[in-house]
């Protein structure tokens, strides 16, 4: 105990300690959507300081460690106490608290989350594997700590040696599998997602396992013998375990998956959404209806839209048709949304003449209200006649020319 | 408590770097307060040091209290009755004298309870109880000094190792610092390697001068007071034996 308390009060763990509250909190609460307020993003923000988190875990450790070995050295050799305890006491005390720091910070920006309506949830294991990453990282520094000759750097540079190694590694182009065993992450969470909870496990594991292997060799006294050598095994079996696990599933530890809890408001067309995403809702659906009118008659008119996320389990059911929406930041953010449908359903993907997809280009961004432009309907002639069309007109003339869109086929002379 | 020496080192042969410093050493050590005295680089802090650690010995034995030192996970019986300040006292940044003294005693096997007793004990014994909550590297080097005298007695230790304990110390610290070991002496063997002849004239029970790797001589302060035959002009008492074992042993006539 006496060792705990004075770590925690007089050691640079308690600078650790703040750091990473500072640095996860912020970092969670600061990673937002814009217009949406999402647990997937408060997990994003854990993510994205994964890699500041192990720097800071690994060179406090380190600090206190080689400072710790060297006014110790004599208490430790004469001590009658086992050594492997001894250690393993001191690496507590110094890695516990900044796992806990970890946990405070969720359990602050859960609170937050608690009081502002954030939807979701998180995944337990995902937080897990992020607090694992920074026990083994403190682990890392730990070891380098106590090896070293005692100088006032050795903190610093553990810390500079695993970024300069984390950057390294992703300049390696070494396969994601073998860069999920490095104890940063860089993985994305979305509302749109599934967990792979083995990938998840399995690299909590080996940073924890790795963990105790390391400790567990710098505690040991004398040269591993055949009892050292049965202590370790179990730790080593899981590290290889554990680790071909991460490689074999490249590191993947989130697939494609619509949980479809969806809100839905409106006719012509029905707009459902993630409740997530709700707060956008009217808005959205006013601009598909907009564009249900315009393209009324023709097969590219929505009956019911479904969110999705382009590409990773873009699944809608039958009758239905997928709207995608990431953020809500400005308006144009919502006529993207019709814009992004009107690109998947509309004529783009049939278009290899040069005119028919000009034309066709200038009739979706008509369509959806959403202009590549920053001059928007003004930007030249063919897009100023689409748009100073009434709606009656509009709908009329796309229906007329309907056909010549969807083949991409439309010339000069069709235009308004 | 068996009857015979607290400690017999036998046969040792201890080296620094490749050097040989002693061969073939043997030395007894009972019931109180043996002094080591000899001039620098002789190998009295080499001699501490294995005693303090003897897995380090490449040759020889040791025996405490009769049973012999066992290398490894054996070890554990020596250190917890054994208790050693080295000649480079270096507190943990941070800890407070409590922290410091409690911390060693912890490391030596005592369990909360008895600790806190013991910390207390130890404190007030080296009149340290007021400075308990300071840290200790904030502390001046001779208080700093007896805050590692605490941590070699904390436990309770049957034999006692100080290097050079009393460097350092102002007078009363000294007084305070001898009176202490003068009365641990009576129940444990207390080895201290020093300079200051003074102190032996003090409190030791018995001199040990090593020199070359050998003792050469082995008595009492009264003893080696009594070997000062030569009348060296400016020093007396055990100052004087000494010098007078050192050249006797130089030029070998004795």
């Amino acid at each position: 105990m006496v060792v705990i308390r004075s770590i925690l009060l007089r050691s640079p763990v308690a600078v650790g300690v703040i750091l990473i509250l500072i640095l996860e909190i912020t970092s969670a609460l600061g990673n937002t959507t814009p217009g949406f307020n999402l647990w997937a993003d408060r997990i994003n923000g854990l993510t994205n300081t994964s890699i500041l988190a192990a720097v800071v875990a690994a060179g406090v450790s380190a600090l206190e460690a080689n400072r710790w070995q060297a006014s110790n050295r004599v208490r430790l050799r004469t001590a009658s106490r086992s050594h492997l305890r001894v250690r393993s006491y001191h690496a507590g005390a110094v890695l516990l608290p900044l796992a806990l720091a970890f946990w405070v910070a969720v359990a602050a920006v859960a609170a937050h989350a608690a009081f502002t309506g954030t939807y979701g949830a998180p995944s337990m294991l995902w937080l897990v594997s992020l607090c694992c990453a920074i026990v083994l990282a403190g682990t890392i520094g730990y070891v380098v700590g106590s090896v070293l000759p005692h100088r006032w750097y050795v903190g610093p540079a553990a810390a500079l040696a695993l970024y300069a190694a984390y950057v390294l590694l992703l300049a390696s182009r070494a396969p994601y599998g073998i860069v999920s065993l490095f104890p940063a992450s860089s993985n994305y969470d979305s509302v749109f997602t599934r967990k792979i909870l083995a990938t998840l496990g399995s690299q909590s594991i080996f940073f924890l396992s790795l963990s105790a292997l390391l400790l567990l060799l710098l505690g040991l006294k004398t040269i591993p013998l055949l009892r050292n050598l049965f202590l370790a095994a179990p730790f080593v079996i899981l590290v290889v375990a554990s680790g071909l696990t991460v490689i074999t599933t490249n590191g993947q530890v989130t697939t494609g998956n619509n949980p479809r809890d969806f809100i839905c408001v409106g006719e012509r067309p029905t707009l459902c959404l993630n409740p997530g995403y709700a707060a956008a809702i009217d808005p959205l659906q006013s601009e598909y209806r907009r564009f249900a009118d315009l393209t009324a008659g023709t097969p590219l008119a929505p009956e019911r839209l479904e969110q999705n996320v382009q590409g990773i389990g873009d699944e809608p059911v039958a009758g239905s048709r997928s709207a995608y929406l990431e953020q809500w930041a400005a308006p144009d953010d919502l006529t993207f949304s019709v814009f992004r449908y009107v690109k998947k359903y509309g004529s783009a993907s049939q278009c290899s003449n040069a005119e028919g997809s000009y034309y066709g280009a200038e009739v979706d961004s008509w369509l959806s209200n959403f202009y590549e432009s920053t001059y928007g309907s003004a930007a030249n002639a063919v897009s100023r006649a689409l748009a100073e069309q009434t709606p009656e007109q509009g709908t009329a003339w796309f229906r007329a020319h309907y056909d010549s869109y969807a083949s991409c086929s439309l010339t000069a002379n069709d235009m308004p | 408590m068996k009857k015979g020496p607290v400690l017999r080192a036998i046969d040792l042969s201890l080296q620094r770097g490749s050097r040989f410093i002693y061969e073939d050493f043997s030395i007894d050590l009972e019931i109180g307060l043996t002094a080591v005295l000899g001039p620098n680089g002789v190998g009295k802090t080499t001699l501490l040091e294995a005693l303090s650690d003897p897995a380090t010995i490449r040759r020889g034995e040791v025996r405490l209290n009769d049973e012999p030192f066992e290398r490894g996970s054996g070890d554990a019986p020596y250190f917890a009755r054994t208790g050693f300040l080295p000649q480079k006292w270096t507190s943990y940044r941070g800890f407070s004298v409590r922290d410091t003294v409690s911390y060693v005693a912890w490391l030596k096997g005592l369990d909360s309870r008895a600790s806190n007793d013991a910390v207390a004990r130890v404190l007030r014994d080296l009149d340290l109880e007021h400075l308990a909550r300071e840290r200790v590297h904030k502390l001046s080097g001779g208080i700093q000094q007896r805050v590692g005298l605490a941590e070699a007695f904390v436990h309770d230790p049957l034999l006692v190792l100080l290097d050079e304990p009393t460097v350092g110390l102002d007078p009363e610290q000294r007084s305070i610092v001898r009176r202490y070991l003068k009365n641990e002496a009576k129940t444990k063997a207390i080895v201290l390697s020093t300079h200051l002849t003074d102190d032996v004239e003090a409190i030791a029970d018995r001199v040990v001068v090593v020199l070359k790797g050998s003792i050469v001589f082995d008595g009492t302060p009264d003893e080696l007071v009594a070997l000062n035959t030569a009348a060296e002009n400016n020093t007396a008492g055990i100052e004087a034996g000494y010098l007078e074992v050192i050249r006797l042993n130089s030029t070998g006539a004795l």
